[in-house]
This record gives C-alpha cells, structure tokens and sequence, in this order.
C-alpha cells in the first residue's frame, strides 16, 4: 500500500486535448450513396452507424461477428476496417445482402432469439450459400463456417439445421436445373 | 392438415417460405402449443430491428428542432460541488455520454478532476456523485450501490464519473482524461477472509452501506462472533444428527461466470423540460428500473418513463442499474437527448456476474447407499454491493440437497462482501451452483461405494409428493425426477466414435430450481388488450429480451380468441406493472394476466355479438370446431365493435408462496419447481488436458409447451451455457481485484464447434394450479448442464475436477506443477 497519489500513466494532458483530425468517407450503403465525415480512428462499423445504417455490434474486436457486412462483395468484420479504408466501397448490410430463403428458414426454426448476432451471420451464411451452396450441406461444415459468429441465445442448432436445409434446398434446384455443383462438393470434412 | 390434438385445425400461422410448419404437424396451428415464428424474426434476421445500440435521438423525436432547453437546465443544474461544464457549448440535438471508472478494487477516493476533461472539444459536462440531487445509493434489493463512486471505489470497473460530449469521441477522450484522485487501500478478494470474524469490513459499519439486506437470520457464527461482511445468510438443521458409515467430503467452486449476452448496454434518456425524463433502454423491468432512477433524481416515479429499447439478450445481467441513472441524470443536467453504449470489457465491468462459489459438501449414506446426513457449508462471493445476493442465497440454500431425500440435514449458506466484482443475477440463480455441488458430492459417493451414479441417484430420488430435504416444502406439480432422469437417459447416445489417443467420460446430473419469485413475495403482473376492429392489441410492461414472452402472449391470447390479428405496444412504464422477465416467471405471471384478459374480452365480444343478433365468438372453435379464416375473424370484430375500441386490464397473481420460517428456516416457499437431468458426453485428450463436449442431453418437464419451437432454443441456449460455465467460462480476477477479462478473445463463450449436439427433451406434465397449467422454464437448462458436463470430465480423466470451468491442467492424465491459473 502506498500514500502517493495514484495517477494513470496512460492519461494525457490538456494540452493534448485539440480537435480530431477528420476524414471524409464515400460510401455507398445498400445501394444508397454517403458521403460522412469521421475521425481517423473511425471504423467502418462507427460510420455506418452515423449514416443511420447501424450493424450490431456485439465487441468491436473482430471476435463476435455480429457486424460483418459485404465490402465490394467479400464479407468483413465492419468494426475491423478502418473507415478510411472503406472510402469509395459499396457496402451490404443484412438489409440487402441477406439469401431470402435462407431468412425465411432460419425464422422458422427459431434460429434467432435476441437476435443481436443475427445480421452478421445472415450475411457471412448467405454470402457462403451463394458462392458454394454443396459446402453446406453438411452440419458439421455449418458448424466450422460459424466459428467466426458467437451467438449466446440458441446454442446454435436452429441456425445449423435451417442452413443445412437451405443448403441441400440450393443444391437440389442446381440439379434439376441440369448444372454441375458449384465448388466445395466436401460434405465430409471431419471436425479437428 | 388433419385436426391437431386439440381438435382444431384451419388457418394457421404459415411459416414465411410459405409452408405449413411442418415440424409439429400432429400440434395446435394457433394459440397454446403452436410452433409460431416469432413477430419479430425476419426484421432481426435482415438487419431491420432497432436495439437499443442503434438509438439516437431522431428516432424517438422525430424531426423536432435543437432543443433549446439546454440553456435554462445547465443553470437548474449547476451545483457548487459540481466539478464544473463547458458553459460554451450549446446543447445539440444529442449528446454521448462515456463512464470513468475505478482502474482499482479498493481506494480512497480524494477527488475528480475534470479540468482536462472539460478542455476536449465538444466536452459538456463531467457528472459525479455530489451531482445526484436524489438518493446515491440505488440496488435491486437492498439500496447500497452508488450511483457513482463517493468517498472509497470498492471494487475494479465502479462507476466514479460520468463524461458527456457532443460527440462519442469528445466524451471517450474527456474520460480518458477525467483524473479520479485515488489512494490505493488493500482490497480483500478472498471471501473466506471476508467471512472470519474480525475480517475488516468492506462498507464501515453504520455506513448505509452496511444496512442488513432484510433478515440476516443466522448471521451470527456459533460462537457469536459476525463477520462484518456477511450480506445475508440461511442456516437450515433439521433431523436426529444421525449420520452414516459411509461419508465423503469435498470442496467444490464454481467460477464467475458473466451473462455475456451479446448487445453490450445502452440507452437513450430525453429531458421532458419539467426535471422529468423519458429513458429507452434494454432492461428485464421497467418499473423497477422507473423507480431507482425516480429515487436518484429525487423525482416522482410518474416523472420518468422508461420504454424498452430492442433487447439483445439478458439472462439475469440486466436486473441491476447500469447506464440508467448516469444518462438520466445527464439529460436532466443538459437539458438535452443524451445516449451510451457500452463496449465489452466496459459490459463485462459494468453488470453482476454469476456469484462464484466455495461449497463445502459432506454426505453420507448406509452401505446400500441410502442417504443418511448432508452437510453444506456454501459461501457466495457477492462482492461489495448487495444486488441480488439475498434471493441468491435462497435458492443455492434450498436446493443444495437436490431433488434427493436426506433425513438429516445442515445447510448454511452465506452471501459475503469483498472488493471483487459485484455478483447477482444470471439465469439459474443460483441453482446452477447447488446442482453443481450436491452432483457432484453424489458422484463422489457413488465412488466410495463402488456403485453406478446413477443408480446411486434412483435410489435417492424424491417422489412426486414428498418434501424437499431442505424446506421440506412437498415436490408437487411437477414430474418426479426419475421420469425426468428416465426421459433424459433413454436418448440414444452419440454416434460419433471416440477419436485415437482420446478418452470419452459420460456424466449425468439432475437440476431442480423454482419458478417465479416466492419466498412469501406475491408475485403478480397486469396486462391490457384493446380490441377493436381491426384486431387485438396487447399492451404489457414485460420486456422481450429474446425470450419470446412476446410470441408466448399472443399465443395464450389466441388460444381463447382464436387466430385474431394481433399487434403489441413497445413495452414502457405507461402499461401495468409486469414485474421483471427473471426467475423464469413471465411465461406464468403476464401469460396468466394474459389468459385473464382474453377471458374477459372473449365474454365482452360475446355480450356484443349477442345484442347485435350476431352469432357468439367462436370461442369452443367454431360450430365445426374449425376456426374461421383470420379474413371472417376481422369481420366478425368489425360487425361487433364497428368503430367502438373495447380494452380490458386484467391481472394474474401466482399462487401465493410462505416466507421463510425464522424458527425451522423451512418453509412452503416456493410456487413450482423447474426438474431437469442432464448426460453430457465429453471426448478429453489427456496429453494436453483439452475437453471436447460431444453430445449434451437435456430433459426436462416443463409444464406445457406453449411454443415447441422456442421452448427447444430454451433448453438448448441454457444447455451452452452450462456447458460454457463448465468448460471456458471466467472472468478472471487477479490477486488485487482486478478483473481481466477484456473481450470475447479471453472471455470464451462456446462457438458453434464447442456446443456440437444438444439435445432437448421435452416432458409436459401440465401445472394444474397454474393458469393452462404453464410453468416457466428459462433457467431450468442451467441447472443442471454444468453439473453433467463436469461429470462428463471427471469420468473421461479420472481427476477430481472440483472446481468450474476446468483448466487443461485440471484435465491432464499425469498432474503437473503448473499453476491453475493457466488454460484455456
């Protein structure tokens, strides 16, 4: 125990305290067109936030998920891209980048509860579905794909079973469509 | 579709691909025992549902100007001891609002100096204690938490200032720079030295702080000396003192697991201009809340409205204040919307977590293995502040023995105070840990015997009838445990082989804890429905925090007056007294006041339909059984009420309960039990102590399944819990009370891959004295789960396990000198 006044190391002065440098960030939001200002230390999950398009955001430390959305098409943690980064990029949140079929199944299962991890995982799953749909068909595969999406309500075996279906659904029209199976045929993949 | 069991079949809720549902096809396609999609599915899967993160002021005030009460509230709200406000700045729109909290367990604290603070751009105000014009200790149960930190922080992460700025980066960087003046003082984290006498105290005797939190019956040791720290304490002996030849004893812990549900706080408060406030906000109880923050602010209740803001998640965690008074307190200061959104490791500082545990167990038995004597000895580390420390102890108290018959029993069960972080609230309440000591004891016995556990358990079972050891209150309503256990074990085990160089344990445990409040507490909640021509609109207080209360109210509504186009108001403080969504009681206590309305609406329709010549509501199904069509319901309501709107407010009492006796410490406490069992099977690899969770089943009754669909996410979402409790969740504290959990990377909630088979198990043994026999069922999963998996682990190692979660090193098959601490 000590009588010294304890002060933080970390903490800064006064003088340090002057305005935030700023950015300006070009974004188009679910086809809708921003242009926001935001401090450099801005992450895309802030500005998409201040443009009213907000994401949950469950830990903003590219550890839950719950705000992944599409950046040109590839799905990212939006609280682990910069904003400035992010300048002239389209972006697609849930609102418009989530499979319908997909929403509509895992709403019947009962695969949302609180919901909160439920955009981000709607966008990672339908992005997946659309680019391999066979490498779903397969619940342990499910299972590896939603490792980056914690989610505390459901255990997860709602959202499982309703991918799963949507999965061997895609997969079944692709047949009778007379199409060879997109990538990712592997529904034997073991669980490390 | 042929009729469902009920006898009713027709137009039922379609599942939005446009097919019937087809899972529980032999079920009710409306009202009790439908499987409906929840109304608010789709918009929280595509991104459409507003949490109380997404808030801000716009939302909730439309398109209204600055506001420009910002001038004459600065002045109403400017005190001397105020550490002062940047006059400069006009009140915007909205302001942010960022909490400074204690970097140390225990300190002195001598002062705030806010200079710095108020020099950041956009800096507004820095709030603290001596800025709370009402009470500065608020709690759940007992009123001796600060509001913020005054005199002494006493423990890591309390509240000591509260930094506002007009944007979220000003007020992060006025925190930053907020300088508590602190003078370290030794915090005391052990809560076995809390609890000698002699212990120094945590709050200073005569302090409020130190106000017994309502019977502290027994509080005294049994040589008279007290520690000062005791919160509460239950001491329950009955028998002849005999005990039996055969005995084990152990020491089992639990650790301090956190609520962790994934929308971290927020909330948005509005000035009403008149010293009022309106507060949106994510909470499990409205008017509780209403009332602690009326009491801070030194206002009427009726002078703040609190509305709930979309709900990420709760589980117990969002009982006790966190952001509500600070953000009220800083409307009313600024005159202006003011929000806050926490981050994790702030969520993580900022709510109780379950209360770790030290539970010393004796049980003995006669060599056939009957159960002669239990001893228990059980002390929950409550940290400084009551929260809901005192209904914990109760239910660790009164269900430490389990579901089993033991003639003899001495349970003591203590809530102390240290400088570690606040325990309270989180689903199981308790139950988790008394589950997990007396499984555990009985596993350990059935060792000592030789015998298989769960024959040991069989023969120790209570029947349905029979008194609990502890209370003695009889164990009725409810399936017996054996018919549980039976349901839960007759589930085929895992097909998965066991992978080379692994070994796999398979471990069982039984969970019982109550529903609803009880103890003597009456336990009720009023709801009203507005009918009129268009449909029925339900207005209840009981905040939806994903558990679906509000799916299960329009289903117990439907089931009396059939498939009625239904709406729902947010919940707010403007609808009648609900009481929280905890103790897994809202399914019971609104769902009966529910049940209530829809009676009297459907007889207030039939006296319309009768003056107007108009047939009676269907309400037996029809004159064919079959409903009508939603279509010739809305005209049916049409040509009853034409342009007439009916409401009626009703409201349900659960059975009432007795207090505690003070003389026996027993008593008929509680109005039902939730009864479970579950088998965990667990693959561990005993070269590097790494556990795999294989397959978790989990049965229980729960009355009747108002929702199949969502009752399964219950049972499964808690059965993840547990095993998340069992396996990799802490938050760590360290020697000096410093808790160093900082996110989801070192705070390990199960991912998809750890929870890879839950299996739910359904058994609905309806409760007659409840209305349409419905019992709660949320906690129910969390009973027993982390008892079963660490059974699953000791069988798969052969180690002791004695404390949760395990650590690789606990898992290893030859023991290392490594200290505990290490894992994960």
């Amino acid at each position: 125990m000590t009588d010294a006044i304890m002060t933080d190391a970390t903490m800064t002065t006064a003088t340090t305290a002057v305005a935030e440098p700023g950015v300006t960030v070009r974004l188009e939001i679910d086809g809708t067109g921003h242009a926001l200002e935001a401090p450099l230390c801005a992450s895309l999950l802030d500005v998409l936030d201040e443009a009213g398009a907000p994401v949950p955001a469950g830990c903003r430390a590219g550890n839950c998920g719950s705000c992944v959305v599409l950046l040109d098409a590839s799905p990212v943690p939006a609280c682990l891209v910069p904003a400035g980064r992010a300048d002239g990029a389209a972006v697609a949140t849930a609102r418009t980048a989530a499979d319908p079929a997909l929403v509509a199944r895992l709403a019947a299962a009962g695969a949302t509860q609180c919901g909160y991890c439920s955009p981000g995982l709607v966008v990672a799953l339908s992005h997946a579905l659309r680019v391999a749909p066979a490498a779903l068909a397969h619940p342990d595969a499910v299972r590896e794909r939603l490792v980056g999406h914690l989610c505390r309500c459901t255990g997860y075996a709602a959202i499982v079973s309703a991918v799963v279906a949507t999965a061997a659904a895609m997969a079944d029209a692709e047949a009778e469509a007379g199409r060879p199976p997109l990538a990712g045929t592997d529904t034997t993949l073991d669980r490390p | 579709m042929p009729p469902g069991p009920t006898g009713r079949a027709g137009q039922g809720p379609e599942t939005a691909t446009g097919e019937a549902a087809p899972a529980h096809a032999a079920r009710a396609t409306f009202g009790i025992g439908a499987p409906d999609t929840r109304a608010d599915a789709v918009a929280k899967l595509t991104g459409r549902f507003r949490y109380a993160t997404d808030l801000r002021a716009r939302d909730v005030l439309g398109r209204r100007a600055p506001s420009r009460l910002g001038d004459q509230a600065r002045h109403a709200g400017a005190t001397a001891d105020s550490p002062g406000e940047n006059a400069a700045v006009t009140a915007p729109a909205e302001l942010y609002g960022v909490t400074v909290r204690s970097p140390v367990a225990r300190a002195e604290l001598l002062g705030v100096d806010a200079a710095a603070a108020l020099a950041v751009p956009g800096a507004m105000r820095v709030i603290i204690a001596a800025d709370v014009p009402g009470a500065r200790l608020v709690g759940v149960k007992v009123r001796d938490q600060p509001v913020f930190a005054e005199g002494e922080v006493r423990h890591h992460g309390e509240p000591i200032a509260f930094a506002v700025a007009t944007t979220p980066w000003a007020a992060r960087r006025m925190a930053a720079l907020v300088r508590p003046l602190l003078r370290p003082l030794p915090p005391l984290v052990d809560p076995l030295a809390a609890l000698a006498p002699g212990a120094p105290a945590v709050v200073p005797a005569g302090h409020p702080h130190a106000a017994p939190g309502g019977d502290v019956h027994g509080a005294h040791a049994a040589d008279g000396a007290v520690s000062p720290n005791v919160i509460f304490r239950r001491r329950l002996r009955h028998g002849d003192g005999a005990r039996g030849p055969v005995a084990v004893r152990a020491r089992w812990r639990t650790g301090r697991q956190d609520p962790a549900f994934l929308a971290p706080e927020a909330g948005l408060a509005v000035p009403d201009g008149r010293g009022g406030v309106r507060l949106w906000v994510a909470t499990q109880d409205l008017h509780h809340d209403r009332d602690q923050i009326a009491a801070a602010l030194g206002v009427p209740p009726e002078a703040v409205r609190v509305e709930l803001a979309g709900v990420g998640g709760a589980f117990g965690g969002r009982e006790d204040m966190t952001l509500h008074i600070h953000l009220c307190l800083a409307a009313v200061l600024t005159g202006a919307p003011v929000r806050a959104v926490y981050g994790r490791a702030e969520s993580f500082q900022a709510h109780p977590s379950r209360h770790p545990a030290i539970m010393d167990y004796e049980l003995t038995a006669r060599p056939d293995g009957t159960f002669v004597s239990l001893r228990a000895g059980i002390v929950l580390d409550g940290g400084p502040y009551a929260s809901t420390s005192t209904p914990v102890v109760g239910i660790v108290h009164f269900f430490a023995a389990g579901p089993y018959q033991v003639p003899n029993v001495d349970v003591t069960t203590t809530a102390v105070r240290t400088n570690n972080p606040v325990a309270g609230a989180m689903r199981g309440f308790g139950a988790t840990q008394a589950s997990f000591g007396i499984e555990s004891t009985v596993d350990l016995l059935a060792r000592e015997l030789g015998v298989d556990p769960v024959d040991l358990r069989r023969r120790n079972l209570l029947v349905p009838g029979e008194p609990l050891a502890t209370s003695g209150q009889p164990l009725v309503g409810t399936a017996g445990p054996a018919e549980v256990l039976a349901a839960c074990l007759a589930t085929p085990m895992p097909a998965r082989p066991v992978a080379p160089g692994r070994r796999r344990g398979v471990g069982v445990a039984l969970g019982i804890k109550s529903a609803g409040l009880g103890d003597g507490r009456p336990d009720s909640a009023g709801i009203v429905l507005r009918a009129d021509r268009d449909g029925v609109t339900i207005v209840s207080a009981a905040p939806e925090v994903g558990q679906g209360i509000g799916t299960a109210l329009r289903q117990i509504v439907q089931e009396q007056l059939g498939p009625v186009p239904l709406r729902a108001e947010a919940p707010s403080t403007d609808a009648p007294v609900s009481g929280g969504s905890k103790a897994s009681r809202q399914t019971m206590a609104s769902g009966g006041a529910a049940a209530a309305a829809a009676s009297r609406l459907l007889a207030e329709l039939t006296t319309r339909a009768h003056a107007h010549g108009l047939p009676c509501w269907p309400a037996a199904g029809g004159p064919d059984g079959r409903w009508p069509a939603t279509g010739p319901l809305t005209d049916l309501l049409a040509a009853v009420l034409g342009d007439e709107t009916v409401e009626v407010r009703e409201s349900y009492t659960l059975p009432a309960t007795e207090p505690v006796n003070p003389a026996t410490g027993r008593g008929d406490i509680h109005i039902t039990f939730q009864l479970t069992a579950h088998r965990a099977v667990v693959d561990v690899d005993p070269e590097l102590g790494t556990a795999e969770l294989v397959q978790l089943v989990g049965a229980q009754d729960v009355g009747r399944a108002v929702n199949p669909t969502q009752l399964a996410g219950q049972l499964v979402g808690g059965a993840a819990q547990g095993a998340g409790l069992a396996l990799t969740e802490e938050i760590r504290v360290d020697a000096d009370g410093v808790a160093t959990a900082a996110g989801f990377a070192d705070y390990l909630v199960p991912t998809a891959l750890d929870v890879p088979e839950i299996v739910p198990v359904v058994i609905e043994h309806p409760d007659d004295r409840l209305p349409h026999g419905i019992r709660g069922v949320g906690e129910g999963s969390l009973a027993s789960s982390p008892a079963a998996v660490a059974a699953a682990l000791r069988a798969a190692s052969g180690r002791p396990v004695a404390a949760v979660p395990a650590a690789p090193a606990d898992l290893l098959a030859e023991p290392v000198a490594v200290p505990h601490a290490v894992g994960v």
